[in-house]
């Protein structure tokens, strides 16, 4: 059940007149959410739903625990046995079969040959998302920064709260328990924000799966490539990717605010970022600030062994995207950015300074630079692929065809880019939503061009994480 | 905790309120934008793109008047019956009055075939008689499992199922698949276009169009583009000689899409050799195979079971009905033993399940490669008349013991 689809706004319209109209009480409009939240989920394969209950549950059941103990070796010991069940399960899903080709490559390179792998396991849609939020809660408890709930459905609530369970944000049970505690009714300015996200969300989506067709082009093809098919493909992946991701976030925060809950902002106009660090602050927030305080500040943090910190954090976001060693690697070299502009700014204090805008925008365009190096790595099906197309960029052995469809192409992946982000600083940097005659028509147009010439039932690209 | 108030409900409402009120105002928005794109767009695109959804709403404007007729012959199925079949020359060969139409349409899977079976049935109830005689046309690589996989074709075939589907079929599809459902209530509230279709326009009009007299670097020759430019000449010598808008069903013709007039003869056969070429051809039957698993036919029960569905339909509302398999390009359409195994075998439930005889033309040896057009479809010059004169004998036969004329018009 997509957010792009006619089901889902379907689903939503029953789902929205039971939880105001029909669940009068607190209970009733939490245990509402959890059968929604698995109905929702379900849709997609009911055979992932006790997965998805059956961690709950056990981080429920172990929160209870240590919220319960005083024995710092039983609570050590509880926490572990949820982090090791939470990453075991996503491990064992996830990661399987990634580990199993990589040990058999590895093997067959070492000599000894072995039969190769051919089992697969069904990934669980949104599996690296709700494990993070589960353990997120007992990591909490136990750090006495949150108090274990007494009653499952709130927690349960919280986990399935189907806006994001499937594509994020990555919602901490501390951000959404306290809010389904006090279960507010939304007020009107949250349901205009609400709507104009949707709305501003769904024409992303739109754009995004019509900036697929130059990126699938670029990246499904295998001989050598031109540098202009090379940066228009390039690009458009950048700018699908974005639009894609942040277009889901922006429905699952609008649909959200509707029901009256916050989600926090995943995106802050990424493609703006001034410098890698930056980048960092603007692009998939909910990851990033989970990464930094769940795993960044354990390993030590900013306090000795920065860097190594900083890289092994890095890396591992790369490798929760997805069973592939480009990701891997995708994190690596984000990792190393990141080492090498802290470096610079602490050698060269300067370079934190934004004298003029020449020089910001500067900044900006060399930090997009280095982005869509990435994104490369990210989309790229194999690392020979991926240099395959960083060749094209910029040693190409093909001439480039400057014909107009082509120039077009590329000019319309530019307007592509641009359009989404001059969307999101509409909807959240301006005071649009404040402006009854400018919104709805607003609201209007978006959603129609998203019905006109979006494509219902395209896949979310974050769903296979 | 908020308990709930008037205030709280008065907000949801409001809510719900300006929800529908921004669907409704974003649907006609969006139908206006879609109208705006259709009408802009020449109507051979239009076709081609939206891959016969506009024949189909032509066809339902016809259909009450071809149900007044008692003398019907229905001839039904896919864009190998469209491209294959001409009323004309099936009456003439005949020679008793009767009124032949063509009812093939692109990109109709036996699901879509059902339905339409079932809309032209409650034409004919309503008028309280039957037709004389109805083909049923099965196309075997529409009925694969492979071939209902494909997202474009479903998507195709989505929005001629939205055109006729009524509340009935909307809830037998829920039961099976909410999410098709949904979709097919979707299309239907955008007056049966598609955004798949609208983005082809988009796209061609954009991408096809001409490159502006400033831009400094020529156009590179395009591979399609002397198929394209006697593709041009077909429809100018077409609407030179038809001097009206032939609509994409025409009841003038009854159905039958026309492109070969004294006008057009020189495009036609230079057009056809370019569309025959043999690395056309190799390439489409590749396409073919890995579309709609041509030669292997690993057939969708469910989509069989649909087709003896639309038989029945039929059936109910035709004095006589019989199942046609269409002629098969001998040089390009082979199945392997295992596809005609599956063939047959499904051939023989059809007729098992629906009593009606199958007249099978697969393998007929009148049929030779110079009377087809691609790797599946007949050509107007050679393969139309032949079949339409192959399908007038048989009812000749059936109806006058061997009484055929043997002589095109």
């Amino acid at each position: 059940m997509l957010f792009n689809t006619a089901l889902f706004w379907l689903f939503f319209a029953a789902f929205f007149v039971a939880f105001h109209f029909a669940a009068r009480t607190r209970v009733a409009k939490l245990w509402l959410v959890v059968v929604g939240s698995l109905l929702f989920y379900g849709a997609w394969d009911v055979r992932c739903v006790p997965l998805l209950l059956g961690t709950a549950l056990l981080d429920f059941w172990i929160a209870l625990r240590l919220s319960r103990s005083q024995d710092e070796r039983r609570r050590r010991a509880l926490l572990a046995v949820s982090i090791v069940a939470n990453l075991g399960v996503l491990a064992f899903f996830k990661y399987a079969r990634f580990f199993a080709d990589s040990a058999h490559g590895l093997l067959g390179v070492l000599g000894v040959a072995l039969p190769e792998p051919t089992f697969s396991l069904l990934l669980p849609a949104g599996i690296s998302f709700y494990t993070f939020q589960s353990m997120s809660y007992t990591i909490d408890v136990y750090r006495r920064e949150l108090p274990a709930r007494e009653r499952p459905e709130e927690f349960l609530a919280a986990v399935s709260f189907f806006p994001h369970l499937v594509a994020g944000p990555i919602i901490r049970a501390s951000v959404l328990l306290p809010q389904f505690e006090q279960m507010e009714a939304p007020r009107w300015e949250q349901v205009r924000r609400g709507y104009l996200l949707i709305a501003v969300g769904l024409l992303k989506k739109t754009v995004a799966d019509l900036l697929a067709a130059p990126s699938d082009a670029l990246f499904r093809s295998a001989g050598a490539t031109s540098a202009l098919e090379a940066w228009t493909g390039a690009l458009a992946f950048t700018g699908q990717i974005y639009a894609d991701f942040s277009g889901y976030t922006d429905i699952a925060i609008g649909v959200a605010l509707l029901l009256g809950f916050v989600l926090p902002p995943n995106f802050d106009l990424p493609y703006l970022a001034t410098s890698p660090i930056d980048f960092w602050r603007r692009w998939h927030l909910s990851l990033s600030t989970w990464l930094r305080d769940y795993l960044y500040i354990p390993l030590g943090g900013n306090r000795g062994h920065r860097y190594r910190n900083l890289l092994l954090t890095m890396l591992l976001g790369g490798l929760w995207h997805g069973a592939n060693w480009t990701f891997v690697l995708w994190g690596l070299y984000h990792g190393l950015l990141l080492v090498v502009a802290h470096l610079l700014v602490e050698r060269f204090p300067v370079l934190k300074e934004t004298p003029s805008a020449a020089v910001r925008w500067a900044k900006r365009l060399g930090t997009l630079y280095l982005v869509v190096l990435g994104w490369v790595l990210f989309r790229a099906e194999s690392l020979p692929a991926a240099l395959r197309v960083l060749e094209g960029m910029h040693v190409p052995a093909v001439p480039s065809a400057f014909t107009w469809p082509a120039v077009l192409t590329l000019l319309f992946v530019v307007a592509g880019l641009v359009l989404c982000h001059a969307a999101s600083a509409l909807a959240e940097k301006t005071e649009l939503r404040q402006r009854r005659l400018a919104l709805w028509p607003v609201v209007a147009i978006c959603l129609a061009l998203a019905i006109a010439i979006g494509t219902p039932g395209h896949s979310f690209i974050y769903f296979q994480f | 905790m908020t308990s709930p108030s008037p205030s709280n409900d008065r907000i949801a409402a409001r809510t719900l309120g300006v929800g529908l009120v921004l669907l409704l105002a974003s649907l006609g928005l969006a139908r206006g934008f879609i109208a705006l794109v259709e009408r802009s767009s020449p109507p051979e695109t239009r076709a081609h793109l939206t891959e016969g959804s506009g024949r189909l709403v032509d066809f339902l404007q016809a259909l009450p008047d071809i149900a007044k007729r008692e003398d019907a012959v229905l001839v039904f199925g896919s864009s190998l019956i469209q491209h294959g079949f001409s009323p004309l020359m099936f009456e003439y060969v005949l020679g008793v009055p009767v009124t032949a139409y063509n009812l093939g349409f692109p990109g109709v899977d036996p699901e879509l075939q059902a339905l339409l079976a079932r809309r032209t049935a409650e034409a004919f109830e309503r008028q309280g008689h039957k037709a004389r005689l109805s083909f049923v046309e099965f196309t075997p690589f529409q009925a694969t499992l492979a071939r209902g996989q494909a997202p474009s074709f479903r998507e195709h075939s989505a929005v001629k199922k939205a055109l006729l589907a009524d509340p009935r079929v909307l809830a037998r599809v829920a039961l099976r698949s909410p999410e098709e459902a949904s979709h097919l209530g979707a299309l239907w509230a955008m007056g049966g276009t598609s955004p798949l279709a609208v983005t082809s326009l988009l796209e061609h009009r954009l991408f096809e169009g001409p490159v502006p007299p400033w831009w400094p670097v020529p156009a590179e020759p395009e591979p399609d583009a002397e198929r394209k430019a006697w593709v041009a000449r077909i429809h100018a010598g077409r609407a030179a000689s038809e001097r009206r808008h032939v609509p994409e069903w025409d009841p003038v013709h009854r159905g039958e899409v026309r492109w070969l007039y004294h006008e057009t003869l020189e495009a036609y056969m230079a057009w056809a050799r370019l569309r025959s070429a043999p690395e056309v051809l190799e390439a489409e039957r590749q396409w073919r195979v890995e579309t709609s698993d041509l030669l292997e036919l690993h057939f969708d029960e469910q989509q069989v079971r649909f087709f003896i569905e639309a038989v029945r339909a039929l059936a109910s509302v035709s004095q006589e009905t019989l199942v046609v398999l269409a002629p098969r390009n001998p040089a390009w359409n082979q199945p392997t033993a295992e596809g005609r195994a599956r063939l047959a075998a499904v051939l023989a439930l059809i007729e098992r399940e629906t009593g009606a005889p199958v007249l099978d033309l697969a393998e007929s040896p009148g049929f030779g490669p110079e009377d087809f057009i691609d790797v599946t479809h007949l050509n107007e010059s050679s393969g139309r008349p032949k079949l339409s004169q192959r399908l007038g004998d048989v009812v000749a036969r059936r109806w006058f013991r061997g009484t055929v004329k043997d002589t095109a018009p």
